[in-house]
C-alpha cells in the first residue's frame, strides 16, 4: 500500500452486522465448490487466506482486509436477518492525488467508471474517491466465486490506484 | 474487464430501435435455480429472464445481447462477455454485463443530472451509473461466473438490476428509459 492511499471511509448502513466467529471456526478450510447462501466472517477468512489477504476487525463492525498487493478495503456484511447476511460490500477510499486538481481527478475517476464494469468508482466531491463492489449470496454462489469476486476487487482497485496516482 | 461505452450506446440505441418487435414467447428451458454454472449460454440466460417474468428481444445474430423488458417498466440490455474465442453463437461466456441506457435527459440541466448520478453511485450497492461526455447515462452491473454461481443467483441479480434501473429512472427524471 502506498502512502497515497487515504484512510478508509466508514459509511454507516442499515442492517449492518458482522457475525462473530469462534477462533477455531475461522480456520475452516477453503472449499471452492461449497455453496454459500449467506456470508459470514468464517467464509471471508477462508477466502482471504486463499488469496493471501489478512483480516482485522474494525470498531464499526466492519472488517479491514489487507490484500496481497498491500491495498486495504473495508468489508461490510449487509442485508442481515437472524444472523444470516446476504450481502458483502467491499469499499476502498482514495485521497485526492497531490499532483492533480480536483477537476482532473474527477475526470480520471469518471473515465474509469465509464470503462470498467467489475467495480464501481465515484467521486466524493473533494478530490477523494471511493471504489466499491457488492456481492450477493441470494440463491447461492460457490466459495470459489466469492474468492474470485474478492480477488477481482483487489486487482481493480490496484488499477484504479495506478490510474489516479499516475505521474501525468 | 474493459468495455467500450460506444458499444454499449450502440446496443442501447439498437434496443430502442426495435421496440416495435414483439418479445419472443417464453422459452422454458428447464430452469433449475440450484444448478451451478461457471459460464452462461444464450438459452440459459433466456430461461433466467423468463423466470423473472421479463420479456426478451434479441439484439444480434451472435446471440450475445438481449433486451430485457422488466415487469416494472424498466428496460435493460444483457450482453454476455468474456466469451471464449471462436465459439458458436449462443455458447457459454464467463461474464454478463447488464446495462440500462438513458438518453441525455431533456428538461434536466447537466448539473442536476450529474448530481443524480453521484447520488446513485453513493447510495446504491447493486449497480453504478456512468455519464458520457454527451450527457447519456448508463446504469450497469457485471455478473462474474468464475468459480460458479447458481442460476437462482443469476436470476436475483438480473431481477435486482431491473429495480436499480427503475430507481435511477425515478431519480434522474421520473420518465422512461
Amino acid at each position: 500500500m502506498t502512502g497515497k492511499l487515504a484512510a478508509f471511509f466508514a459509511v454507516p448502513i442499515l442492517a449492518l452486522a458482522t457475525p462473530a466467529a469462534p477462533a477455531a471456526a475461522q480456520s475452516e478450510p477453503y472449499d471452492a465448490s461449497r455453496i454459500l447462501d449467506s456470508f459470514d466472517i468464517i467464509a471471508l477468512y477462508a477466502v482471504a487466506n486463499e488469496i493471501g489477504a489478512s483480516l482485522e476487525p474494525e470498531d464499526d463492525d466492519s472488517v479491514l482486509i489487507t490484500f496481497a498487493n498491500g491495498l486495504k478495503a473495508s468489508v461490510y456484511f449487509t442485508a442481515c436477518n437472524s444472523g444470516r447476511c446476504l450481502g458483502t460490500r467491499l469499499q476502498a477510499g482514495f485521497g485526492k492525488p497531490g499532483n492533480k486538481s480536483i477537476a482532473r481527478t474527477e475526470e480520471l475517476v469518471e473515465e474509469f467508471n465509464r470503462t470498467k464494469a467489475a467495480v464501481k468508482v465515484f467521486n466524493r466531491g473533494d478530490g477523494s474517491s471511493m471504489a466499491q463492489e457488492y456481492i450477493i449470496a441470494d440463491g447461492g454462489i460457490t466459495m470459489g466465486n466469492y474468492r474470485a469476486q474478492v480477488n477481482l476487487f483487489s486487482l481493480m482497485i490496484n488499477r484504479f490506484r495506478q490510474t489516479i496516482y499516475s505521474d501525468d | 474487464m474493459r468495455f467500450s461505452l460506444k458499444l454499449l450506446f450502440i446496443l442501447a440505441m439498437a434496443a430502442g430501435s426495435v421496440t416495435a418487435m414483439p418479445p419472443l414467447a417464453a422459452q422454458e428451458t428447464g430452469f433449475d435455480e440450484a444448478r451451478v454454472v461457471s459460464a452462461i449460454g444464450d438459452a440459459q440466460l433466456r430461461a433466467v429472464i423468463t423466470r423473472i417474468g421479463a420479456t426478451i428481444t434479441p439484439l444480434d445474430e451472435e446471440k450475445n445481447a438481449l433486451r430485457i423488458g422488466y415487469t416494472n417498466g424498466a428496460r435493460g440490455i444483457a450482453r454476455r462477455m468474456a466469451c471464449p474465442p471462436d465459439i458458436a453463437p449462443g455458447e457459454p461466456c464467463k461474464g454478463l454485463l447488464l446495462i440500462g441506457y438513458f438518453a441525455k435527459p431533456e428538461g434536466v440541466d447537466d448539473a442536476r443530472a450529474m448530481a443524480a448520478a453521484m447520488q446513485f453511485n453513493r447510495e446504491q450497492n447493486l449497480a453504478s451509473v456512468a455519464v458520457s461526455q454527451r450527457g447519456e447515462h448508463v446504469v450497469k452491473t457485471y455478473v462474474i461466473f468464475d468459480g460458479g454461481i447458481t442460476l437462482g443467483n443469476v436470476a436475483v441479480q438480473v431481477a435486482l438490476f431491473g429495480e436499480s434501473v427503475a430507481a435511477y429512472q425515478t431519480l434522474l427524471f421520473g420518465g422512461e428509459n
